[in-house]
């Protein structure tokens, strides 16, 4: 880009929220994954009409915008790889409607999650997807992977919560599409097929969103296992008996002792496996759910089997599973997770072959996983200063990759594909339905200059 | 080679994975949201640094230097990188690549180090603030009321009890020392009341918060030495004063690992207490017979030294809620910074008044009639806060409830 | 209506070539279904597909409950075939028992169970399918949560066959509820029924179906031993233990309107009103051509409803309210010939109460013209379908 370009910038945003410092670009050429990119210009919007006049331009003169929420994806979807405009829409961070009668909120793209739920709280409410980063992450930023969290299995991921949007094209044009109310009588679904768009398809400016009562009781249970198996096992069969908790979450050895190491909840360090087991309703149901859960871990040799007895001991449990893939640094200090989703009985095929991977490649590798979503986190353990481990970790995780599909899994449950997963899409996907996902981008954003190339290459 | 790069300092760098976890409890980057003023960008800038990716530039300066040390990022942090301590280190760099500005370097090495010039300066403070104006920089000046002669001074030791239960170290801190008399005296009152033998040192010395901050390590060291030897032979060391307690305990990281002196320190930062922690903790005082000295609604702020440098939020809230007499709220966000931070509040002007008025905003929501610290910062820095915003509350210093005389 | 032109592909290759003649005979394509709700017009070179053939159950998976069936089978039989083993597909809509499961998603026809149990995107996780132009593609699989990259599976159901046929899916079952009862209480007005119904969204009862019909509405359940009047139609279903709860939490918040409830606990009664509903709502459907979707605020819906039965009669003397309260969403189905501003006082009355109405031609959202036309392109580039046809 060039002085005039960004003097030109200046004219439609106040030019503090224009950045071209070094100091300043070197921050935004990152996000969770160890790639890098940098900008040519921070540009940070504070309205809507400030968002479309800046794509108007970058359109006329071909920019590549890269829209931005708080970076903390793990695909690499907001490395500005081709320079241009980091779009960022930290600024545009207010909530502005809360309607509990009609059960829809509408924000700006960068509230973030948690600050969102902790208004809806004290009035029994809650907006269901709860990605482990939710304190972290903007709501923008969860459109846009589709995020999911530990409560989905039940509940399902973002693309069920959003109705409708405000939503800036590429050419600078703002529509709305959707509304607030809870169905849309349009059959045809341009709002879902936005969300996990990834930044290429659109900017969002508002979202409108679903809110869900709380329910009225839950219950939490922790059971430990010796084998990942039993403990996988033991996922399959608890949804056989006519039971769909909320949460399923699996932890193996070692992500049960980084946990233990940053909270230290007094979890049991010799446990093969964890699993974190949550069901929700009405007070009379839950009893007999729990009941039958501990059956379904018994007959699968379950080892310590614990109902979490106050709110609080909740709470903990539940941090230390939001913090545990953070916590992993503290063995190595690099870690790199995949993302894969297997059929949910194909649990224990692939946490073998991960076991295999590890040990061929001297990587530690932890594993852990939304396994009633059969979607698994391997998190695998090096220092990236070391060239020759980095390689090694490349060549783990495509073959991670590879098993998954060849499972009948997919590459992403929830973090996107973006640039890190870009290399394998052509193991999913035949020619025919690449070609076909490169003509939706292009009749989005027919310039290919939002976020462009994540994804799949889409060229010019 | 720069310290930056140096074996621990280094791993550390290299440990953040940029989860962002940090980012959004970082109220400096919530004043601008640009990751530059949240942690993972100082970190990331710092590490641009030692790599020689990036000279020390001004701007990378300021980034550095906007840093409340409030340590939120350390605690939010999964991966146990130790935000604040990374920016220290930032800051010690600078200070030895750079040298430090004289607006900084004259106070935190000759000045507060110095117990003669340090009381001729706030001596003269006093004097000068009636012909300046309410606010400078958002600071509430006016408020501020430095005393004419400062406790130590003026302390004159009071009879001990028969039969003392232990032999208490009393530190000031030269916050409190200038501004606070009357809360010192009344802790060295209610730890004697308490049955306590309580000795004063005058020649006890600033902590070295200050210094340490702005990356003076050597000045702490040396302050560390001379206390050391002042309160040689107490049982415990007690403080009122969240930054000089969060100091004193951790006096062993700004020696050498392995070293003699670190050893010899952390002998006696074992020693040191909050004056809550003293008493609900060692000397388990009965509360539950107490009376109050406040009537009404009171609330409570967590200094950030105290909350997160000290892991201590229960006992102030155990005397609150015990003591007969007053009626105990939690104010949202009571753990967030108040927006002080020693120097922070006379470069940063706008992001601290920023910072404290959302603590303005919490305490407004609480409805209560006192807020209550621990910390003679947050004291001066709510009380002042408050008034600018012609709140009601009264600002009290948690010892002042206990004494009621 | 002379048809002369039904194919009835028995896989998908033929499928494929039925396609690719299509296009390279400039053939316009629609499935079978249509006939009888939409009412085309169509010329004889128009292929009318009928997916009958393709009606396998071709793999059970119980360890993972998902199925993967051909998409002609009927809805209502799978459903049913579904049942027998124990396992639960929860969509259910007015057309289960005489569409194909591939017409009721391509539509994405309103389930009765929308709201408590989600859209047809929760349940479709894997599609083979021949789009229009030519290429047979297959995505997705047994995976409950994918975001691999543009979600084709989502932007496929209720694109109204401008896109592709859908001709094989895999979808996600649930359990068969321990227990189901349906409770149907007789109100003096809709006004009331649905003061009602949005009270019961919020109680944490969560029904699976919660409808509300107006008086007219009622002659759905004819020949039942239903009053008419405006009905809430409630079907409670889960675990035996909070069942009596839900049933008495329910009447407590119907009692003050002083409406009578009748309760059904026996499934086979429950099958029947169902069976019954759905057919006439069916029935209604295919003999007009006029029917309003619409959708409104829980708060708003109330006096909007009540505006539009009394204001509604003057351009149409019998007509049908269906509303699913749990989303706030509903039809309106006139019984014989409507007058020349039905449509347009509809829009007012809507337009009053924030209420957002579909007429049928609309497939367009405002603004984004381009970009559907566009994708329009992507999928059948030389305009073989017979809905959303504008030109490209
Ligand atoms: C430790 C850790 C744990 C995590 N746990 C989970 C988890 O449990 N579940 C999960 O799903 N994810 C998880 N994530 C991934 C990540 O937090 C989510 O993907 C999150 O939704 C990203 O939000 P963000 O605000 O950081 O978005 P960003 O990273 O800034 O952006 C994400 C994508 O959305 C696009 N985007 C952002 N805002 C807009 C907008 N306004 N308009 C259009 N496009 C936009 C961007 O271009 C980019 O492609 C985790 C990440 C970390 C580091
Ligand atoms: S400092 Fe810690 S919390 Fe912050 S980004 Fe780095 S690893 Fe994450
Ligand atoms: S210490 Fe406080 S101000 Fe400094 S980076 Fe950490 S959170 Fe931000
Ligand atoms: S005194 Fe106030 S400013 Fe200082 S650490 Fe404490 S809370 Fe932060």
């Amino acid at each position: 880009m060039n002085s005039k370009q960004i003097n030109y910038l200046k004219t439609i945003v106040d030019p503090k929220n224009i950045c071209t410092t070094k100091e300043e670009l070197l921050v935004y050429e990152y996000d969770a994954t160890l790639l890098k990119g940098a900008p040519e210009v921070i540009v940070f919007p504070e309205t809507t009409e400030q968002v479309s006049r800046i794509l108007t331009y970058a359109f006329q003169e071909n920019i590549p915008v890269t829209t931005r929420g708080a970076g903390t994806n793990l695909s690499g979807g907001t490395i500005p790889d081709q320079g241009g405009i980091a779009f960022v829409l930290t600024k545009m961070n207010k909530v502005l409607e809360i309607d509990f009668e009609n059960r829809v909120v509408v924000v700006e793209p960068g509230t973030i999650n948690q600050e969102l739920q902790d208004m809806l709280t004290p009035h029994g409410y809650y907006y269901p997807p709860d990605p482990a980063s939710m304190k972290a992450c903007t709501i923008g930023g969860n459109v846009g992977e589709c995020s999911g969290g530990p409560r989905c299995l039940k509940y399902g991921v973002t693309r069920d919560y959003i109705l409708g949007m405000e939503m800036v094209l590429s050419t600078g044009e703002v529509v709305v599409i959707g509304s607030k109310q809870q169905v849309n009588p349009d059959p045809l679904d341009i709002v879902k097929f936005m969300v996990g768009s990834e930044g290429t398809l659109g900017v969002f400016t508002k979202l409108f969103l679903k809110i869900k009562k709380v329910s009225e009781a839950k219950k939490t249970m922790l059971c430990t296992f010796d084998s990942v198996k039993d403990a996988s096992r033991t996922v399959a069969n608890i949804v056989r008996e006519g039971i769909v908790p909320t949460t399923l979450e699996l932890m193996d050895n070692l992500l049960i002792n980084c946990a233990e190491d940053f909270i230290g909840l007094g979890l049991d360090r010799t446990a093969d496996a964890l699993l974190l087991i949550e069901v929700d309703g009405l007070k009379e149901e839950l009893d007999g759910q729990v009941e039958v859960i501990k059956k379904v871990c018994e007959k699968n040799n379950v080892k310590g089997f614990k109902i979490a007895q106050s709110a609080k001991e909740v709470d903990q449990l539940w941090t230390a599973r939001r913090t545990v893939i953070g916590a992993v640094a503290r063995k190595r200090p690099s870690y790199s997770m995949q993302d894969v989703t297997v059929p949910r009985n194909k649990l224990p095929d692939i946490v073998e072959e991960i076991v295999n991977i590890s040990e061929k490649y001297n990587l530690p590798i932890g594993v852990l996983a939304h396994a009633g979503d059969g979607n698994l986190h391997p998190l695998v353990l090096f220092d990236e200063r070391n060239k020759e481990e980095v390689e090694k970790v490349h060549e783990a995780e495509f073959l991670i990759c590879k098993k998954a599909l060849s499972l009948g899994g997919t590459l992403s449950g929830e973090h996107g594909i973006g640039l890190l997963k870009k290399p394998f899409l052509d193991q999913e996907f035949a020619p025919e339905v690449l070609n076909l996902k490169r003509k939706i981008m292009l009749a989005f954003d027919s310039k290919n200059i939002l976020n462009p190339d994540k994804i799949l290459e889409v060229g010019k | 080679m720069s310290i930056l790069k140096e074996g621990k300092n280094y791993e550390l760098l290299n440990t953040c994975n940029k989860c962002g976890f940090c980012v959004q409890g970082c109220s400096v980057y919530k004043e601008h949201f640009n990751e530059a003023y949240g942690t993972r960008g100082r970190i990331r800038l710092i590490k641009a640094v030692a790599n020689g990716e990036l000279e020390r530039t001004p701007l990378y300066e300021k980034i550095i230097n906007s840093c409340l040390m409030c340590e939120e990022c350390s605690k939010n942090c999964p991966s146990g990188v130790q935000g604040h301590l990374l920016v220290q280190m930032a800051r010690e760099d600078l200070a030895r690549e750079k040298g430090l500005p004289f607006a900084k370097k004259f106070p935190l090495e000759k000045v507060l180090p110095n117990n003669n010039l340090r009381k001729l300066s706030f001596h003269s403070f006093r004097l000068g603030k009636n012909i300046i104006p309410q606010t400078i920089k958002g600071i509430n000046i006016k408020s501020l009321s430095i005393e004419k002669v400062d406790f130590l001074s003026s302390y004159k030791p009071i009879h001990k009890p028969e039969n003392p239960k232990l032999k208490v170290g009393f530190f000031v801190g030269c916050m409190m020392n200038h501004t606070m008399a009357q809360v010192a005296n009344s802790i060295v009152r209610v730890l004697t009341k308490e049955g306590c033998e309580v000795v004063v040192p005058k020649e006890q010395r600033c902590c070295g918060t200050p210094a340490y901050v702005y990356g003076q390590s050597k000045v702490t060291r040396e302050s560390a030495f001379q206390n050391l030897e002042v309160f040689k032979d107490v049982d415990v060391i007690v403080t009122g004063c969240a930054s000089c307690g969060n100091m004193l305990k951790s006096y062993g990281k700004v020696f050498p690992e392995d070293s003699k002196e670190k050893e010899l320190v952390e002998a006696f930062s074992k020693k040191v207490r909050d004056i809550t922690q003293f008493l609900v903790d060692d000397l388990k005082i009965d509360l539950d017979n107490k009376q109050s000295s406040l009537k009404g609604k009171v609330t409570y702020h967590d200094p950030c030294h105290l909350v997160r440098g000290q892991n201590i939020t229960e006992q102030p809230r155990k005397i609150l809620q015990d003591l007969k007499g007053d009626d105990y709220v939690e104010m949202p966000g009571a753990s967030k910074c108040c927006g002080a931070s020693g120097m922070f509040q006379y470069f940063y002007p706008e992001e601290a008044t920023a910072i404290s008025n959302k603590k303005v905003e919490n305490i407004k929501k609480t409805k209560a009639d006192y807020v209550v610290t621990n910390c003679p910062a947050c004291y001066q820095r709510i009380k002042g806060s408050l008034e600018i915003n012609r709140m009601p509350q009264k600002v009290m210093h948690i010892i002042e409830l206990l004494d009621s005389k | 209506m002379v048809v002369n032109n039904i194919v009835a592909p028995e896989d998908n290759k033929e499928l494929q070539v039925i396609i690719r003649k299509a296009i390279s005979d400039k053939e316009k394509l629609l499935l079978k279904e249509n006939l009888e709700l939409n009412a085309p017009v169509l010329d004889e070179k128009t292929v009318v597909l009928d997916l009958v053939n393709l009606n396998k159950i071709i793999e059970l998976d119980k360890d993972n409950f998902t199925v993967t069936v051909e998409g002609g089978i009927n809805f209502l039989e799978l459903q049913t075939l579904l049942a027998e083993k124990g396992f639960y597909f929860p969509m259910d809509t007015y057309a289960s028992g005489h569409a194909s499961l591939s017409y009721n998603v391509l539509h994405a026809l309103p389930s009765y169970s929308l709201g408590e149990y989600g859209n047809y995107r929760e349940y479709v996780l894997g599609i083979e399918a021949v789009l229009f132009n030519g290429d047979l593609i297959n995505i997705g699989g047994k995976n409950i949560k994918n975001v691999s990259g543009l979600d084709i599976i989502g932007l496929m159901i209720g694109s109204q066959e401008s896109f592709g046929i859908i001709n094989n899916f895999t979808l996600r079952l649930l359990p068969l509820p321990e227990e189901k009862q349906v409770v149907i209480c007789n109100f003096k007005d809709i006004k009331t029924a649905q003061e009602a119904a949005l009270q019961l969204t919020n109680k944490g009862i969560s029904p699976a179906k919660l409808l509300v019909v107006n008086t007219s509405g009622a002659q759905l359940l004819e020949n039942t031993k239903i009053t008419k009047s405006p009905l809430l139609i409630v079907e409670l279903e889960g675990f035996k233990a909070s069942m009596q709860r839900r049933v008495d939490m329910l009447q407590e918040i119907v009692m003050p309107y002083g409406a009578p409830c009748l309760i059904m606990t026996d499934n086979t009664e429950i099958k029947e009103v169902w069976n019954k509903f759905r057919e006439n709502q069916y029935q209604l459907l295919s003999k007009t051509a006029d029917l309003i979707s619409f959708s409104g605020f829980y708060t708003k819906l109330p006096e909007m409803l009540t505006e539009l039965d009394r204001e509604l009669v003057k351009h149409c003397p019998a007509f049908t309210i269906i509303i699913n309260s749990l989303i706030g969403s509903g039809m309106i189905i006139p019984l014989g010939k409507v007058g020349s501003d039905w449509h347009e006082e509809t829009s007012k009355i809507m337009d009053e109460y924030q209420g957002k109405s579909l007429d049928k031609k609309s497939f367009k959202e405002p603004g984004m013209g381009i970009v559907q036309a566009r994708l329009k392109a992507a999928f059948d580039p030389a305009n073989i379908s017979f809905f959303g046809g504008e030109k490209v």
